[in-house]
């Protein structure tokens, strides 16, 4: 069998058109760019969390973040109690259902911002707490981080949820 | 891609070709350091206080009436009026879950018939999840605001 030969020779100098590509970056850039958040406020809920979803919500703020997963209780990243199922451990419970633990970290934390705002006259303390819970807590469990929180005197409570596609 | 010069009489450049490859370069750097970074995710908050606190008001006229409704595990709600007045409405359960149309028709009756209440307390039993606390608080939030929680 005869192989074809091409009769012409082949461009040796083959560029490659990096113009175009250089257009559809420009507008993946600016696209990327104007969808970046901008928020101050920087909420990671931890790994295998669910979040609830919300059509009407506000902008979050800074606040000390409370989050209650299904095994753990933590205040500002740090773990502070340890969860079963949701449950807290019979002897972490006050008589009133309130969290001992959550309440002393939140505690610490209504001190410290206490210390700064006392060294800094622009600086408020400030009674928002922002909630990040799983959509499986059971209220009473929520009930005993909340109680302990407004027992702190952190009485604005801010509930994380995601913003999902509805009407407004 | 490479630049092509060509010289005129007096030695300068004229013709050139932007040479695209390292922008090229930093533009995939970027996009994909932005694409990772990204959160294409919208999060957004929900205000609530705790029932003890008193929540900002704009009028000093403090209302007479409270309304404070109860989520039970059963599906049934329990709607009651505290204060000047008592009442309880109780709305049954509608295919095992709460009935939000009777709901909104109850709390819609009340609050025509007492029109300067703004607030309400939700309180749930233990076994309620939060997913419908958002629900509830979500659902009432066009009727009542803030909605506060119970929590002692």
């Amino acid at each position: 069998m005869k192989s074809k030969k091409r009769s012409t020779p082949l461009n040796s100098e083959l560029a490659l058109q990096i113009t175009s590509m250089a257009d559809i970056f420009i507008i993946i850039l600016v696209f990327l760019l104007k969808s970046y958040s901008t928020s101050s406020v920087q909420i990671s809920p931890s790994l295998g969390m669910q979040i609830p979803e919300a059509t009407r919500l506000q902008s979050p703020v800074e606040a000390v973040q409370i989050e209650i997963s299904e095994g753990l209780v933590q205040v500002e990243k740090k773990p502070v109690t340890q969860l079963q199922h949701f449950a807290f451990q019979p002897d972490d419970l006050s008589p009133g259902s309130i969290s001992k633990a959550v309440s002393a970290s939140l505690e610490r934390e209504k001190r410290r911002q206490e210390l700064i705002a006392g060294s800094n006259s622009s600086v408020q303390v400030d009674q928002k707490v922002l909630v990040i819970a799983d959509v499986r807590t059971p209220y009473g469990t929520l009930k005993s981080v909340l109680g302990a929180a407004a027992l702190q005197g952190f009485s604005d409570f801010k509930l994380v949820a995601i913003q999902s596609e509805g009407t407004q | 891609m490479t630049t092509a010069e060509s010289s005129n009489e007096s030695g300068r450049s004229q013709d050139f070709e932007l040479n695209l490859a390292p922008i090229v370069d930093c533009f995939t750097v970027l996009i994909t350091f932005m694409l990772i970074s990204a959160s294409f995710l919208s999060i957004g908050v929900l205000d609530s206080y705790p029932n003890t606190a008193s929540a900002p008001t704009t009028n000093d006229n403090a209302p007479k009436e409270t309304f404070q409704m109860e989520l039970k595990s059963q599906g049934i709600a329990e709607i009651q009026v505290g204060g000047r007045t008592k009442q309880t409405i109780l709305i049954p359960a509608k295919n095992g879950k709460w009935d939000q149309e009777g709901v909104l028709q109850a709390l819609n009756g009340l609050k025509a018939k007492f029109k300067d209440v703004r607030t309400l307390t939700l309180l749930a039993q233990n076994e309620v999840q939060y997913i419908h606390l958002i629900h509830w608080m979500e659902t009432l939030h066009p009727l009542f605001q803030p909605i506060n929680l119970g929590v002692f």
